[in-house]
């Protein structure tokens, strides 16, 4: 007992000495960065020069105010992740449901589904430019082909046409996601449990609500906590397409601080916004850890 | 309650008959069972009384009317699975109500069921839980109970006891008997376990290949089995298969006479069971193979020119592998079939008098 503890005691540096790395390196890429822009958020900064001058809470009340920006963009925010999401997951249960059935060229489709979520944003917003496009996009000159429309439609240069582009590109883009996800879960579901609703009088509409959805609920509660979290911080996919705009119709929270940051050159609100941005996604992720909990 | 009947029914999965011209018919209030080896094609039958598949050929018929037609919901059956199947999201006494919600049933004559058939199997104390929180012989119960709730004219039984430990099993035997007894209704019961078939039916049909072997009562089966596969089938220790000749109304195997027949002349195959198999002085020579002490009895195996058989002995045996031994077997209990089509042969057996003795044939 004694040579134990005394072999503990001699060991004691062995246990801090084997965390310091990673303490280290989370300190690095974690907080200092978080530390830097929270002191950088009570800064007023210039981008260019890095010159500051402190300003308290100042950057706080300007985007709170009157003449700020944040509960704008705010409500962008919410309503882009809101209807895209929604979008995502109608779209991919319905597809999930359907590659979950013996279909003709099964294997070939759920590959083909994955598509949207693998090629390169980058690469799939010039595609959908293209598309929109008011002189030469294919969505316009089809529906004008089948007179649906009498002229070109401004898809991403006016409301709310282009927060509906927005909208519409982020759900084509990300529910693969939801796609995977629930698939894999479907395929757990035991035939028996239909063959038992069928028995017990359960038309097509009664199954779905009462074996399948049930069984997808679950996963399905994680996908939309995380798709909630990443639609939230999306950037590349909007920035692209509309930049923001019109004026700051598209501007979500991510955009903003992009735009205060290298556009207006204030890096001190920048910041701001940023903080501002995180303790919302601060909620997001306690919801989170509160459903995987109630779970578990 | 219902009668059931099948003509010429027939399942095709692809090129494959899984199910072949199978006819039979049980009146109302049978307790049939569909016995057979894996993938005999038993549990697709039991799937197509329940609508679950559509025969590729054939009728089905409850109380002589058609019902190929008629979905799942509307055929008035309730069928407990192998796996329960119970809706994991759902408490036991969701579970329980759910056929009769999905009927418009009321709530309160829901909730009135529900009590009733909890009461009648024990399971009142288990309404709040859900499946997962229940052991496997309660699960079944729940299953069985959202069968029963509805009172529906014909229950069908997937394998349901397979999943149970044997003492539970042999529990839940006697309770579905009793049950069956109780409510009267028709009961289709799929097992591969001749036991459960042979204990609790009033009718067995047993089923190989996808083609109907043989329908009866379970001590038909037992007693008269109508082919080979049958009589290896049912019965445990399985029924020992020995060549035979016949000739001049003498059976001869391995060279010994074992009894007088009425069969054709030429070669047949003898079925003898373990507990018609005397070991003593006389008979046919053998060497003992193999002895298992089952408590009650004991189980030996002797081989010799004749090939193996199996005779149940006395707790007290005390033959050991190797000794040398004479069995013979009561000639009237012998099982003749065809040596090609393995057939049943409907020549009775009989002891032979005269120069053989064999006095210890009428011990057993």
């Amino acid at each position: 007992m004694m040579a134990a503890t005394a072999k503990l005691r001699g060991d004691g540096w062995l246990g801090p000495l084997l965390i310091a790395p990673v303490v280290v390196v989370l300190g690095a890429v974690i907080g200092y960065p978080l530390f830097t822009a929270l002191a950088l958020s009570l800064f007023e900064v210039d981008t260019p020069t890095l010159r500051a001058s402190f300003a308290g809470i100042g950057n706080y009340a300007e985007l709170l105010g009157p003449g700020g920006r944040f509960w704008p963009a705010l409500g962008v925010t919410l309503v882009w992740t809101a209807a895209t999401l929604a979008l995502q997951v109608v779209l991919g249960v319905a597809m999930a449901l359907l590659l979950n059935r013996d279909l003709w060229l099964r294997s070939l489709a759920r590959s083909l589904v994955l598509f949207p979520y693998f090629v390169s944003t980058v690469v799939a917003v010039l595609v959908w430019r293209w598309l929109f496009n008011d002189l030469f996009g294919l969505a316009n000159q089809g529906l004008m082909a089948l007179g649906v429309i009498e002229a070109p439609i401004d898809w991403l240069g006016t409301m709310p046409n282009a927060l509906l582009s927005v909208i519409v590109v982020g759900a084509w883009k990300f529910f693969p996601f939801v796609v995977i996800a629930v698939l894999a879960r479907l395929q757990t579901i035991p035939e028996s449990l239909y063959d038992a609703a069928r028995l017990d009088g359960a038309g097509a509409w009664g199954r779905f609500r009462d074996v399948t959805l049930p069984q997808i609920g679950e996963v399905l509660g994680i996908v939309v906590l995380l798709r909630a979290i990443w639609d939230f911080k999306e950037f590349d996919l909007i920035y692209l397409l509309t930049g923001g705009g019109p004026v700051d119709a598209t501007r979500t929270l991510p955009l903003t601080v992009y735009q205060e940051a290298f556009g207006l050159n204030r890096m001190g609100m920048a910041a701001a916004y940023a903080v501002a941005m995180m303790i919302v996604m601060l909620g997001f992720f306690v919801a989170y850890r509160l459903a995987v909990r109630g779970r578990s | 309650m219902a009668s059931i009947a099948f003509e010429g029914l027939t399942k095709r999965f692809g090129t494959t008959d899984v199910v072949r011209g199978i006819d039979l018919a049980v009146p109302s209030g049978a307790f049939l069972s569909l016995l057979g080896p894996s993938g005999c094609g038993k549990s697709t039958l039991l799937r197509m009384l329940a609508g679950l598949e559509d025969p590729s050929e054939g009728r089905i018929l409850f109380d002589g009317e058609v019902v190929n037609d008629v979905p799942p919901g509307r055929r008035d059956i309730a069928m407990v699975f192998q796996s329960y199947a119970l809706y994991p999201h759902m408490t036991v006494a969701q579970n329980i109500a759910y056929p009769l919600r999905k009927r418009g049933v009321k709530r309160a004559e829901r909730d009135a069921a529900v009590a009733r058939v909890a009461a009648m199997l024990q399971l009142d104390a288990l309404l709040a839980r859900r499946p997962r929180e229940l052991s496997g012989g309660q699960q079944q119960r729940v299953a069985l109970g959202r069968a029963l709730v509805r009172d529906p004219r014909i229950f069908l039984l997937d394998e349901p006891l397979s999943n149970l430990d044997a003492t539970l099993r042999s529990l839940m035997r006697s309770e579905l008997v009793a049950l069956h007894r109780r409510i009267g209704r028709t009961m289709v019961y799929v097992t591969h376990d001749q036991l459960e078939a042979m204990t609790m039916s009033t009718h067995v049909a047993v089923i190989d290949g996808g083609v109907l072997q043989q329908f009866g009562s379970p001590a038909d089966v037992y007693r008269r089995p109508a082919n080979r596969m049958v009589a290896g089938f049912i019965g445990t220790p399985a029924m020992a298969f020995l060549d035979g000749v016949v000739a001049a109304g003498r059976l001869l195997v391995a060279g010994e006479v074992v009894a007088a027949t009425g069969a054709a002349d030429g070669a047949v195959t003898v079925g003898v069971r373990a507990e018609d198999v005397t070991i003593g002085d006389g008979g046919i020579a053998a060497r003992v193979s193999h002895v298992e002490a089952v408590g009650h009895e004991t189980l030996v195996t002797l081989e010799g020119g004749f090939g193996r058989v199996t005779a149940r002995a006395a707790a007290d045996c005390a033959l050991v592998p190797g000794d040398a031994a004479a069995w013979a077997a009561r000639a009237e209990r012998l099982h003749l079939f065809d040596d090609r089509s393995g057939v049943r042969l409907d020549a009775p057996c009989s002891p032979v008098r005269g120069p053989t003795p064999r006095d210890e044939q009428h011990d057993g």
